[in-house]
């Protein structure tokens, strides 16, 4: 659908997007995700048109559309701060590319009115964008780039000037009008939850270049670069023994690992390669469980501080040598774990179905 | 897909629109007959009713800033921080000037001032208080503008919090605050006050020399010297607008400068 | 606190005896004839000598402000899209330069420049064989203000809209093309209804500047043209008569006229999408 192929961009003395490739299939949703200045945007743009590229091309379908202008792109944007034309009305807005596409009267007004229903707007299709709200105004912006039917939808950071609340429904909203009309989206946005919510797959960007592409849940557990792992979330690094290397049923290479005499099971990505017998690996703090002290290989811990950060609480769990690690629990259980308690602490890998791990290598670990 | 060179041919036009009569000027006021001379800037220099107007005209103008500065700022600051609504009316009332230009005004003062106790047609006395109105609006923009850019009302509320008195808070925390903003709105009526012509003619009927009043005399006995003269208004401009200009340079508010540098026109015209 | 309320006192005084009352008296005398009441002055500015110069005056100051508010708009516009913050403030600090050289030495200047003995007449006569006091030019005469006018007009126009045009978002232009649209397309559907209220503005303001316009007019001109401002200046230092009453007749003409053209920028302003675009309410008009 989409092909960029070794895009480059310099502005001047600064080497804005380096070698960037991507292959999108269609109906796909991807998302550019990275700090500001990593490049994202620059790479939207050329897709849009707006920026030319100083090497590499651009392949719409078959087409190359490389060194087309915007208007012959026929792809449609929604710019982070809407633009939405502030003269006229969110109807004249969603109407304006078809008008340009010299559309039959009928033809317009029935579309208009199709994704006045879709966005939910019908009745403030009157409304200058001024006296709309701003996730109003998205839903406009997004039906206006929506409206003349693009094969490819780009979306520049499209929740970003929202409050919590609203882009929160917005990202709900977002997801169903993408699926329903099952259009290919580029998106680029700063907000890791927005993306790893979102996308089918993410493509991580730091200083010009792609740091690591994939699923939302390799890109979350299985990040490949430090900075991907500094990026999103936080990890607790942690150096385990390796046990055992099986293969799981769909061919996936499965550790089991040992540490502090708990034995765990570990979804090997291809990054991260054992050190000998030992493996350094980052795990999230939700990927840690409590159990009862001593219930079923856990290691013992003290729990040394608490906070409350809503639904989850975030432990500091002190382990058996004194380091301590983080650890997020719901807060609905929180209460049993007082500030000075003794816990077992357990891993599961979340990818890995519930309980997996490799019996006889358990036993084998734990003869006692 | 910018077209930048389109919009660099149309800012050629507009500084070529702008420079020529400033190039014919200057020539004009070097030429003798296709030789070059300094004549006409030496003849300037050398006549003392030059001299005299120029002194004139600084006196003049320095009686207008201090003027415009004890009478506008301590009212726009008291309304700025205690009564916004009278604050609103002083503004409003303000723009009045825009509609009395010079030549009304000069009519109606040569009538309101012509008889006792106020007779004060035929003596520079009014001056200073017509280039008071007519820089009052740009002046007050200026204040204000500094007003609200520079939290004002907040830091007089730390001073007067930590056990300052109004007085001092007044004098060591809000005058150095405001200090940019009068700077540049005591220039503004300082560059009024040097290039006035209409109401100096009109009410002290030429009696009193001022600049403007000697280049106009000056040009019609002797142009080449008019054109030396203008020349020097010319001089006066540029640095009073630079002074504007680096002041706020070094403020780094870039919008804020357009915004004051629009009042710092249409006056003079 | 109250107290500090006296600090108005001295200002409204000062608009009082300076502004307002003088204002009035030239209201009150152009009503004033040897008995009482009278329209007398109102029905000279009537004659054809004043009808004429009203009607002078505005046909010069329409036609040099509607050049001047597209010119300015035109080399706003040019400037906001160079994006080189060096030439903006270059071009602003000439166009205040200007502005403020405006009157007297502007009027010495284009005596200089395109008067009968001007530089750039002779330069024109001499090397390029084109003669443009034999083509009308006359610096005295309507072609000669037009001109002038325009370079004061110009500087202001640019100023007063560079902060509208600078507040035109980047992004409606780059909408417009991923919309499929042309710059023409943008330029009549976007920018010039958005910065329309601001060039109406403009328009007023630079319409009243030019009417009032009395120095540039007076020095270049003198006599030799019917202009209102002329006309108030003479009978005040009359070489001819002193009239006042005439004076002030012609004086509230002016005044209503330029009360209706700066009503122009005050309601635009007021109108401006570009001040309303923030707002978040939906209340908001």
């Amino acid at each position: 659908m989409l092909t960029i192929h070794q895009l480059n961009k310099r502005f001047d003395h600064l080497q804005a997007v380096k070698d960037f490739n991507l292959v999108m299939q269609p109906g796909e949703f991807v998302t550019l995700l990275g700090p500001s200045g990593s490049g994202k945007t620059t790479v939207l743009r050329m897709v849009a048109g707006l920026e030319s590229p100083t090497s590499g091309s651009i392949h719409l379908g078959d087409v190359d559309v490389t060194h087309l202008t915007p208007q012959k792109r026929n792809i449609g944007l929604v710019f982070q701060s809407y633009a939405l034309f502030p003269n006229m009305s969110a109807y004249e807005n969603i109407a304006f590319p078809l008008h340009v596409r010299k559309q039959d009267k009928h033809t317009i007004q029935k579309r208009v009115n199709e994704l006045l229903a879709l966005i939910g707007l019908t009745n403030r299709k009157d409304h200058l964008p001024h006296q709309l709200s701003g996730g109003e105004r998205q839903r406009v912006a997004l039906a206006r780039a929506l409206s003349f039917h693009p094969p490819l939808l780009l979306l520049d950071e499209p929740l970003s000037a929202l409050d919590a609340k609203v882009r929160q429904s917005l990202r709900i909203t977002l997801k169903e009008i993408q699926r329903t009309l099952g259009v290919t989206t580029l998106m680029v946005t700063h907000d890791q939850e927005e993306a790893l919510e979102l996308s089918d797959r993410i493509v991580v960007m730091a200083k010009g270049a792609v740091e690591q592409v994939g699923t939302a849940m390799d890109i979350y557990y299985a990040p490949q670069t430090a900075f991907t792992e500094g990026f999103i979330g936080e990890t607790n690094p942690i150096t385990a023994e390796v046990l055992d290397v099986i293969a799981s049923p769909i061919g996936e290479k499965i550790y089991n690992l040992r540490w502090h005499h708990h034995v765990f099971s570990w979804l090997a990505d291809r990054h991260i390669e054992p050190q000998g017998t030992s493996i350094t690996i980052g795990i999230r703090p939700e990927s840690f469980h409590f159990l009862p002290v001593g219930g079923h290989g856990s290691i013992e811990a003290t729990i040394v501080d608490k906070l409350f950060f809503g639904s989850v609480t975030r432990f500091i769990v002190k382990l058996p040598d004194h380091t301590t690690v983080k650890v997020d629990a719901m807060s609905a259980i929180s209460q049993q774990y007082p500030i000075g308690a003794k816990v077992g602490l357990l891993i599961t890998d979340p990818r890995l179905p519930i309980g997996f791990v490799d019996e006889a290598v358990t036993m084998t670990a734990n003869p006692s | 897909m910018r077209r930048k060179w389109i919009s660099k041919i149309v800012i050629f036009f507009f500084i070529l629109q702008m420079v020529i009569p400033v190039i014919g000027l200057m020539i004009f006021s070097i030429d003798n007959e296709g030789l070059f001379t300094l004549s006409s800037y030496q003849t300037l220099f050398t006549d003392p009713s030059f001299l005299s107007s120029l002194m004139n005209s600084l006196g003049i103008s320095l009686v207008s800033v201090v003027l415009t500065i004890l009478l506008v700022t301590p009212p726009i600051w008291y309304g700025y921080l205690y009564s916004p609504r009278i604050l609103r009316v002083l503004e409003a009332m303000s723009f009045i000037t825009f509609v009395l230009p010079g030549v009304v005004l000069g009519l109606a003062y040569v009538q309101f001032f012509s008889n006792p106790p106020f007779a004060l047609a035929g003596t520079p006395t009014l001056l200073p208080f017509a280039f008071t109105l007519f820089g009052m609006p740009y002046y007050m923009q200026s204040v204000l503008n500094r007003l609200r850019h520079s939290e004002a009302k907040l830091y007089h509320d730390v001073a007067r919090s930590l056990g300052s008195s109004n007085l001092r808070s007044l004098l060591r925390v809000q005058v150095p605050l405001l200090a940019p903003g009068i700077l540049i709105g005591s220039i503004l009526v300082f560059s009024i006050g040097m290039g006035e012509f209409t109401i100096t003619q009109l009410t002290t009927g030429g009696s009193f020399m001022t600049l403007p009043i000697y280049l106009q005399v000056d040009f019609q006995n002797n142009p080449l010297a008019g054109a030396a003269m203008a020349v020097i208004a010319l001089l006066i401009a540029i640095v009073l607008v630079s002074l504007t200009l680096g002041t706020f340079r070094r403020r780094k508010k870039r919008r804020e400068a357009i915004h004051v540098n629009h009042s710092s026109v249409e006056q003079a015209v | 606190m109250r107290l500090g309320r006296l600090l108005f006192l001295p200002i409204f005084a000062f608009l009082l005896i300076f502004a307002i009352i003088p204002a009035f008296g030239v209201l009150s005398s152009s009503l004033t004839g040897t008995h009482g009441l009278s329209f007398t002055f109102y029905r000279q500015t009537f004659s054809q000598q004043y009808y004429n110069a009203f009607w002078t005056t505005t046909w010069l100051s329409l036609t040099s402000s509607v050049l001047a508010a597209i010119w300015g708009f035109v080399i706003a516009f040019a400037l906001v899209r160079t994006s080189m913050t060096v030439l903006q403030r270059i071009i602003t600090a000439l166009s205040s330069t200007m502005a403020n050289f405006a009157g007297l030495p502007l009027a010495v200047a284009f005596m200089a420049t395109l008067g009968t003995s001007g530089i750039l007449t002779l330069f024109l006569q001499q090397y390029l064989h084109v003669d443009i006091v034999a083509m009308g030019f006359n610096l005295a005469a309507f072609s000669g203000l037009f001109v002038a006018y325009l370079s004061f007009l110009t500087p202001l126009a640019v100023i007063l809209m560079l902060p509208a045009v600078s507040s035109l978002h980047q992004e409606w232009e780059e909408a417009m093309y991923t919309l499929g649209a042309s710059f023409f397309l943008y330029l009549r559907k976007v920018a010039v209804p958005v910065l329309l209220p601001s060039m109406i503005g403009t328009l007023g303001l630079l319409f009243a500047n030019a009417f009032s316009t009395y120095v540039t007019s007076y020095e270049l001109a003198g006599s030799s043209i019917n202009l209102v401002p002329i006309l108030i200046g003479y009978m005040v230092n009359g070489n001819v008569s002193m009239n006042l009453g005439l004076g002030d007749a012609l004086s509230m003409e002016e005044m209503i006229v330029l009360g209706v053209s700066i009503s122009f920028y005050f309601f635009a302003q007021r109108k401006s999408l570009l001040h309303a675009r923030e707002g978040r309410s939906a209340n908001a008009t």
